[in-house]
């Protein structure tokens, strides 16, 4: 009876009904404005950057010639690739202890420790930041102390406190995936490495960083998506003349009214973003597929 | 059965994005409730808002009857909420711009050339403030606050108070200068003085040119860019710089809480800033609208808020206290020798300079 063809097809337009709440919410909120924002970055401008009737690629043509625009561009693309290779490097320690853990009070506030800035509002943790790093700040405080400076460094401003505080903020994001993957791996397999005469070492770079590598792509995609848009953090920490695209879109909507050209540089940025994180992960299913034959 | 049903959910879902995709947004909030007997006002966040519902819209209220609903936030997103009304059922009635918010504001129609004669106190406001809000001969804002930038600086670490803009290139306080960029209100009017200051015009490229070549003298000497007023406050607070260009009221406002700064009205000329209500287009409320810019403009209201928030009031018959008086600069002959910001040459060349800022601060 279950697999009648009148079944079958109940079966499946009972599973599209289950899917149309999220379909409605996403195409409603999501896809309708983004096709919106789409048609404006074609929009021309009048003298006092107001959308006009039409449509022209000179939005475009800017963000890929004017070097406030494109010089920003290269310039978040770099800082997201240091920062997701920051996170997943420094990840890798924290996710393993979590993963070695036996569930327990430690492993708990393990977790807590690791998860709660997740809790916290970004520009709280960008203001502590500006806190840590400011001329009276610990860290200086600290400098002068030691007797490594004779006085306060300019720490904050600076593109280092940008990478700096970035990867903080976005560093649970790789923990996470991480954790679940190493977590997921069979200890007889590394067992049977180190029984085999590999040391810790190479246990870890031969054995556990390949079987690994899934929740470390899953967590270097969420974080590199997320570094590419990133603008409040870089903005209270490094200042607004850090020359990033998330700070550029905003500089345009909020002090040049030139929404347009913001749609533009949005639409470019998201269309690296896409192109990057499905280029990684074509390399990744290549090398898996090379790896299991 | 079920096809049609499916049939009619998919129609439903595509429906739903045809009107999101199709349809200009044209929010009608706030200018359809209770009769006529609200009106819809917007406010700067913060200790603005509260000093603007004490002095205005308490006393209105109370002689009225009259609800205004505030709508608290800064000119980039109430410009924009206007924008995509496109100048048909505005979001607010009155809306607050500075000019380099208004200039877009008038050029796309999205606010209404005011009938001056029904604005009650016009006749006192101050004449440089007025003409500051006039386009094409026609009155569009109905100015509130004046405010101008100047240095404003530690008092206990700079030895001798600033006396003009090119102090702040003195060498005793290289690597305490705190600079905000040109894409925040402050660092661009800083820079239009540089450039007014030696009698030059943003319109004319050599002068700008001298302007970079100027700030470069500052590179290597700038500890902080701040690029909003908590970052200013904080920079100057926690010691990270000794001297910012920054707005007279807020300065006086930190000196009052105990903070040691001090402020320098440059002896070249301090940069006006001016905040305005304008009436939004295509209001249904202009008559209530009208009624309420008639206790922004009285005398008595602005005196409260002006000596609350440390702006000068637009109403020239404000008896200041002796403590506002000792410190703010105000009335006509003073806005005249203002230097004023160019906005509508600015505004287009804004990430140009941003660029060639960067390029000497990067």
């Amino acid at each position: 009876m279950a697999h009648t063809p009148r079944a079958r097809r109940r079966t499946r337009w009972r599973g599209t009904a289950y899917v149309v709440p999220l379909s409605v919410f996403l195409l409603a909120l999501f896809v309708a404005p983004l096709v919106r924002l789409l048609q404006l970055s074609f929009r021309p401008v009048d003298e006092s950057n107001a959308a006009l009737p039409g449509y022209t690629v000179h939005q475009y043509v800017r963000v890929f010639t004017e070097p406030f625009f494109y010089e920003a561009l290269i310039r978040t693309l770099l800082t997201a690739v240091l920062v997701t290779v920051l996170c997943v490097v420094l990840a890798y320690p924290a996710a393993y202890t979590l993963a070695q853990r036996r569930p327990g009070l430690l492993r708990t506030l393990l977790f807590v420790t690791v998860l709660s800035p997740l809790l916290t509002s970004v520009v709280v943790r960008s203001y502590g930041w500006v806190v840590l790093l400011g001329a009276n700040g610990p860290v200086n405080r600290a400098f002068v102390a030691l007797g490594v400076l004779d006085q306060p460094a300019h720490l904050l401003t600076s593109y280092s406190a940008v990478v700096v505080s970035v990867t903080h903020v976005l560093l649970p994001f790789a923990i996470v995936p991480l954790t679940t993957a190493l977590g997921g791996l069979d200890r007889d397999v590394l067992r049977a490495s180190r029984v085999l005469g590999a040391g810790p070492v190479r246990t870890f770079a031969r054995v556990t960083v390949p079987l690994s590598l899934p929740g470390a792509l899953s967590g270097a995609l969420v974080v590199f998506a997320l570094a590419m848009g990133i603008y409040i953090t870089p903005l209270l920490v490094g200042g607004a003349n850090q020359p990033l695209a998330g700070i550029r879109v905003y500089d345009q909507i909020s002090t040049v009214f030139d929404y347009p050209v913001a749609a533009a540089l949005s639409f470019v940025l998201l269309l690296i973003t896409v192109l990057c994180t499905t280029g990684l992960g074509a390399a990744f299913r290549t090398w898996e597929g090379r790896l299991h034959g | 059965m079920e096809r049609r049903s499916a049939f009619a959910v998919i129609s439903a879902v595509a429906l739903l994005a045809a009107a999101a995709c199709g349809v200009d947004t044209a929010d009608t909030g706030g200018s359809g409730k209770g009769g006529g007997k609200e009106l819809t006002v917007t406010v700067f966040s913060g200790p603005w808002e509260d000093l603007f519902k004490k002095s205005f819209v308490e006393p209105f209220e109370r002689d009225t009857g009259v609800k205004v609903n505030l709508v608290p936030g800064a000119n980039a997103e109430w410009l924009t909420q206007l924008r995509a009304s496109g100048g048909k059922n505005p979001p607010f009635d009155l809306v607050v711009l500075t000019p380099d918010a208004a200039r877009p504001a008038v050029a796309g129609k999205l606010v209404q050339p005011l009938e001056t004669g029904k604005v009650g106190n016009w006749s006192d406001l101050d004449p440089v403030e007025i003409e500051k809000n006039t386009v094409s001969g026609k009155s569009y804002g109905v100015p509130l606050t004046i405010g101008s930038t100047g240095l404003l600086y530690r008092t206990d670490k700079v030895e001798q108070a600033p006396v003009d803009w090119q102090d702040i290139f003195d060498k005793n306080l290289c690597g305490h200068v705190a600079l905000p960029p040109l894409t925040y209100n402050p660092g661009l009017e800083f820079f239009s003085a540089l450039v007014t200051g030696q009698g030059g015009k943003l319109s004319d490229p050599a002068a700008v040119d001298k302007a970079f070549k100027q700030l470069e003298q500052l590179k290597g000497c700038v500890s902080s860019y701040p690029a909003n007023a908590t970052a200013v406050q904080s920079a100057i607070q926690n010691g990270e710089a000794w001297v910012v260009p920054y707005w007279d009221g807020r300065a006086f406002a930190m000196a009052q809480a105990g903070s040691k700064v001090g402020f320098t009205y440059p002896r070249s000329g301090a940069v006006g800033a001016l905040s305005s209500y304008f009436l939004t287009a295509d209001s249904k409320k202009t008559d209530l609208a009208y009624r309420f810019l008639g206790y922004v403009t009285n005398a008595t209201n602005q005196k409260t808020f002006a000596e609350g928030n440390w702006y000068a009031g637009s109403n020239s018959k404000i008896d200041y206290s002796p403590a506002f008086k000792s410190k703010i600069k105000y009335g006509t002959d003073v806005y005249r020798k203002f230097n004023w910001v160019d906005y509508d040459v600015a505004t287009p060349k804004l990430n140009e300079w941003q660029q060639r800022w960067n390029e000497i601060f990067r």
